[in-house]
């Protein structure tokens, strides 16, 4: 029952259970004055004033003796007025305890000593007769009866008294026994509390306080403070910061899906483009020779000559398209050595001489040291760069101007790298654009076929490098690659 | 010119096996063609032997490697000039950087000739 509880109600439970055992102590201790009270009121209203008024009731008596001696001695008559005041006050205090009395023991007791006392002042009266009339015979006869019964009055009026000294003690027993039962509850019950708050602390400790502490301090990775003060602070400033790692992850997570997709798509793309270029060439190729041996034996008037040059032009563009159709399908096989790129730049600019003096091009290359070495393929990277070169030419128009700067980094995604920018001053191009310009078949010129930069992009990746665009409408264009140097220490 | 020679033509685009046999019959030689990979193995293991193989080797019906594979071993002494894509012999180096491999171009068919030349001339 316990273990299916959670921890919440868990706690709710040992509250509760704390709330009842507080509260009932209180009802007890309310209850238990309410009954002193009313035990010791009965004490004080009945028992007390009942014992005061026997005590009074056996000293009157008592003081009623040697009154009847001394008149005897000197026959004074004040001392039989003072007996008559001490009856007087002996009847008056056997009234009250008449009043008073509320048991037939207490009656029978009172009644007994009322008949004894009566018959007492009878043979008193009579007594004092004897002494005024001097009759010492009939005196001496009495006077044992006499004192026989006086001494049997106040022994009566003991008892009576003794009626509420017993009672006193028993309301004290019972006060005492009621004590020591509370006693002993309030024992308990601080007992008790005294477990549900251990219970309570432990819950407390090990169920939130501890795994808390523990997850700050996982959370922390060992790395904050050796002291804790508010486990809660730490705890939701560490989870504050998990939750932004949390975002970050996703974000990278979402970032290299959206790779993924896209090398996905690429491979289809190019399995698409492969298999499609494999059908085309074939009868491409057979129109190419037909119409080379149509070449050699036509003689062909003017306007029929410049048809034949488009139909030829055509199908070399078509060939063109084809080829890289063939080249973006087939990754190509890398053939790796130990190079610097600064080589690689002067093997595409060597290469390209006379296209950039057709071109009318400025190249102004910006080199203080030849870039570290990497381990690449010369044949591939210089593809790359013509390819950007002539695309550069191409955007430009006659006579622009290109600045090929190199340089050593250190990038975020590459580490130490040996890093290209070539920028053009052509007419650049809109952001969006240069977003697009690297996915396959994505051309902004007639003769486009839109893999150059595709393919480009493929070769660096191999290479793992990478390849950046920064551009806008009217300012040029400028194209980094970076190539990672292997081997360096960061 | 030398002629007098059979040539086995191979490619399995009937077009251009009809124009190359068109410009090697021109040229002199006698011609035979064949479609498919099982056509080359029989012809150039039949009684009327030929001099000389002009083969593309991308057929339908059998493996570029394979086919190359068992000519060699049935005939290794015939001489074959691979007429192809160069990115089709990308798996066969050996006869891509040899003299006997003519890329299929619009142009290619002069190529071929001299290369044929050459080759019987030689014998």
């Amino acid at each position: 029952m316990w273990l299916r509880l959670n921890l919440r109600h868990r706690i709710y439970a040992i509250l509760t259970a704390l709330v009842i055992i507080t509260i009932s102590g209180g009802l007890v201790m309310v209850w238990y004055t309410y009954r002193m009270e009313r035990l010791f009121s009965g004490i004080i209203g009945r028992d007390l004033v009942g014992f005061q008024v026997a005590a009074a009731l056996e000293a009157s008596l008592v003081h009623q003796k040697g009154f009847v001696s001394y008149y005897y001695l000197d026959g004074d008559p004040e001392w039989l007025r003072r007996l008559g005041e001490y009856r007087q006050i002996f009847k008056e205090r056997l009234r009250e305890a008449e009043i008073l009395s509320d048991t037939p023991r207490q009656q029978e007791i009172l009644e007994s000593i009322r008949s004894e006392y009566n018959e007492y002042i009878q043979i008193k009266d009579r007594v004092i007769d004897y002494y005024k009339t001097g009759q010492r015979k009939a005196l001496a006869d009495v006077h044992p009866q006499l004192r026989e019964l006086f001494f049997h009055i106040v022994d009566q009026c003991e008892v009576y008294k003794h009626i509420f000294t017993d009672q006193i003690q028993e309301a004290r027993a019972e006060a005492h026994d009621q004590a020591e039962q509370l006693r002993y509850v309030a024992g308990a019950a601080i007992l008790l509390e005294l477990l549900l708050a251990l219970f309570l602390a432990f819950v407390l400790v090990s169920h939130i306080l501890g795994p808390v502490r523990r997850l700050t301090l996982a959370a922390e990775g060992g790395e904050g403070p050796g002291r804790i003060d508010n486990e809660i602070t730490a705890l939701s400033r560490s989870v504050r910061g998990l939750i932004q790692d949390a975002g970050q992850v996703h974000l990278e997570l979402e970032r290299s899906r959206e790779h993924l997709l896209q090398s996905e798509k690429m491979a289809l793309v190019g399995k698409l483009a492969a298999g499609t270029a494999h059908s085309i060439r074939n009868p491409l190729t057979s129109v190419k020779m037909r119409l080379f041996s149509l070449g050699r034996s036509l003689v062909l008037s003017d306007t029929q000559k410049e048809d034949f040059e488009v139909i030829s032009q055509e199908i070399r563009h078509i060939d063109t398209i084809v080829q890289n159709f063939l080249e973006f399908s087939r990754p190509p096989k890398l053939q790796f050595q130990e190079i610097s790129p600064s080589t690689v730049v002067d093997m595409a600019l060597q290469l390209l001489s006379h296209r950039l003096d057709a071109y009318d091009a400025t190249v102004t290359l910006q080199r203080s040291n030849p870039l570290p070495t990497i381990s690449g393929d010369p044949e591939q990277l210089k593809e790359v760069l013509v390819n950007l070169i002539v695309n550069a030419c191409e955007a430009m128009g006659r006579g622009g101007a290109i600045v090929i700067r190199e340089e050593t980094a250190v990038l975020p995604r590459v580490g130490k790298a040996a890093v290209i920018h070539l920028s053009d001053n052509g007419p650049g191009m809109s952001e969006a654009v240069a977003a697009k310009a690297v996915q396959p078949f994505f051309t902004t010129k007639d003769e486009g076929t839109g893999l150059g930069l595709s393919i480009a992009l493929r070769i660096l990746e191999e290479h793992e490098g990478t390849l950046n665009i920064q551009s806008a409408e009217g300012e040029g264009a400028t194209f980094t690659i970076a190539l990672p140097v292997k081997g360096a220490d960061t | 010119m030398k002629t007098g020679f059979d040539i086995l033509i191979t490619d399995h685009n009937p077009h251009v096996r009809r124009f190359i046999a068109r410009e090697m019959t021109a040229a002199g030689y006698r011609v035979q063609e064949a479609e498919c990979g099982a056509d080359v193995l029989f012809q150039v293991s039949g009684n009327k032997a030929v001099d000389l193989l002009i083969l593309d080797p991308d057929l339908p019906d059998i493996d570029s490697a394979v086919l190359l594979q068992r000519l060699r071993k049935r005939t290794p002494a015939l001489p074959v000039v691979i007429h192809a894509f160069s990115s089709d012999m990308e798996d066969h180096p050996e006869y891509l950087k040899s003299d006997r491999f003519v890329e299929k171009r619009g142009a290619s068919i002069e190529h071929l000739k001299e290369v044929i030349q050459d080759l019987l001339i030689r014998r």
